[in-house]
């Protein structure tokens, strides 16, 4: 009776440890691929699509193709866990693209209120705001297409004078960093935490023609310059700028975008050579060979992370 | 639920088979083999402090050899084997699943004490992880090692019979040399097993004669 006793209990101990049944995350991925995904826009007059790629530079999807439609995508960025927002030049617009649930595949306007010179790259946050390069203004539009401003930023605040500006970038703690790829080629920080206001916080020159921009992980910016072929470190404030990768334009030409991955080396899109290469943040390739180098990618105009759980998915 | 359910079915053949061995007596002493089916419960921190889960089936072959005799039916002795996992991550859905398959080698101290048993494997195991879904198609390859606490106890079915339940708690390191990640990542977690093991009743040396002599 006593050995019964001890088995029953015995067992049901071990049975009650191992009836846990949890959720969570997945493994945050190996070898250098990772949940994380990567958008591109390609704005050549025959690849005009949107593309998503993983970690590793494999192909994933095209998210949608505006070959037939009017307009060259000319920048990328997630907007919730099923869709991204793209910006278009001629015909002025952000759209959004569906490429999970129940609308996936469908696209649709998102906005175009303000929208009439010329338009490049676009940022959002978390919670849906849009911010999208327009000529020297930057345009604001809330998480349902409304216009916040009118620009939201206008050509000059501050001592912040846009001057051709092309790349854009929003920082958690809600600074906006823009490139200008004329005048004097400055990296121009801005708090937009309020909607509706906005403070110019620096402005420092940058290299030669700056276009696409980020803050890393590491708390640095890096900006890569297409006037002369190079990407720079600066500080979070973007003084201090030092090169990290001198020119080669067999490898980088005519950069227009760049990302953190998820081991975090950097991720640079090439456009005058239709590539994405990887290298360390001390600017040593991870490769010989590009990240990306695919037919779909041609005249790359933005790259962006899509992180696996933006917009609260999973 | 899935799982409880099964969770459930287990322990009622277990308790069974439990009933059933109690009157039988004690398994001979000598080398012995063990063939068992678990069910894992695993788990890993990623550098972002998230958690993943994972559960699955498992399947492990072994050989004991005793080494110093202290009791009737009880001794110090090796443990050697080979296991293998295969674990789904609990938060698999529609969009995105994850699974892994583990396999490798153990090798560790093992004691016996009248029914009960427990004992310590180092392991060496090689992983294939791969993502099938709307966010990544990929897999990767490498090794970890780690070590495994077990404990159990076993009931004897006929002289050279023994079926038994054993609870493993392993703790390994997926390093971050081969993972590219910042840091290693701690992949940890416990099993239950259903063994059945059949005992020789003799030592190594009259094995090695009966199979390469005889």
């Amino acid at each position: 009776m006593r050995d019964l006793v001890v088995s029953f209990l015995t067992l049901s101990f071990v049975l009650v440890l191992g009836c846990s049944s949890k959720e969570g995350a997945f493994f945050e991925s190996t070898s250098g691929s990772s949940n994380d995904l990567i958008l591109i826009s390609s704005g050549d007059s025959n690849t005009r699509s949107v593309l998503l790629y993983n970690q590793d530079g494999s192909f994933n999807r095209i998210l949608y193709d505006y070959r037939t439609d009017l307009g060259l995508p000319r920048g990328i960025a997630p907007f919730d866990s099923e869709s991204v927002v793209v910006s278009l030049d001629n015909t002025d617009r952000v759209s959004r693209v569906y490429w999970k649930g129940e609308n996936a595949g469908s696209e649709e306007l998102f906005a175009n209120s303000g929208l009439g010179g010329a338009i490049y790259q676009l940022t959002t946050s978390e919670a849906g705001d849009v911010f999208v390069v327009e000529s020297n203004y930057i345009e604001r539009y809330d998480s349902t297409g409304a216009r916040v401003g009118t620009p939201y930023i206008g050509t000059t605040e501050g001592s912040c004078v846009l001057s051709s500006p092309r790349g854009i970038f929003l920082t958690s703690d809600d600074r906006l960093i823009v490139t200008n790829h004329g005048g004097s080629d400055q990296l121009l920080i801005y708090d937009v935490s309020d909607p509706f206001s906005v403070t110019c916080l620096s402005a420092n020159n940058i290299g030669n023609n700056p276009y696409g921009v980020i803050e890393h992980s590491d708390g640095n910016l890096y900006v890569v310059t297409q006037g002369d072929d190079q990407v720079y470190r600066t500080d979070s404030d973007g003084s201090n700028a030092t090169s990290i990768w001198s020119t080669d334009t067999s490898i980088i030409n005519n950069p227009t975008g760049i990302i953190e991955l998820a081991n975090g080396n950097l991720a640079i899109a090439s456009s005058a050579n239709d590539q994405v290469w990887e290298m360390d943040t001390s600017g040593t390739l991870a490769n010989t060979s590009p990240l990306i180098l695919d037919p779909l990618v041609l005249n790359i105009t933005d790259i962006k992370t899509y992180p696996a759980n933006f917009g609260g998915d999973e | 639920m899935k799982s409880l359910k099964n969770m459930l079915l287990l322990h009622s053949f277990l308790f069974i088979a439990a009933i059933y061995a109690l009157p039988f007596e004690a398994q001979a002493f000598g080398v012995s083999f063990e063939a068992a089916i678990g069910y894992p419960n695993f788990s890993l921190t990623n550098t972002d402090g998230s958690k993943a889960f994972y559960d699955g089936i498992s399947v492990q072959g072994a050989a004991y050899i005793p080494a110093w005799k202290f009791q009737k039916t009880g001794y110090l002795g090796f443990g050697l084997g080979l296991d293998y996992y295969d674990l789904n991550n609990t938060a698999n859905n529609a969009e995105q699943v994850e699974k892994s398959n583990h396999l490798g080698p153990f090798i560790g101290v093992h004691v016996k004490l009248s029914r009960f048993f427990f004992g310590y494997n180092y392991n060496i195991r090689k992983t294939r992880i791969y993502w099938v879904g709307d966010f990544t198609n990929d897999y990767t390859e490498f090794e970890y090692n780690g070590g495994t606490l077990y404990a159990g106890m076993e009931w004897t079915l006929s002289k050279k019979l023994d079926v038994g339940i054993t609870y493993t708690q392993s703790t390994n390191q997926y390093p971050s040399s081969v993972t590219h990640l910042s840091d290693d990542i701690e992949f940890s977690g416990s099993t239950i097993w259903l063994t059945i093991k059949l005992g020789t009743g003799q030592s190594v040396g009259k094995i090695f004669d009966t199979v390469f002599i005889n």
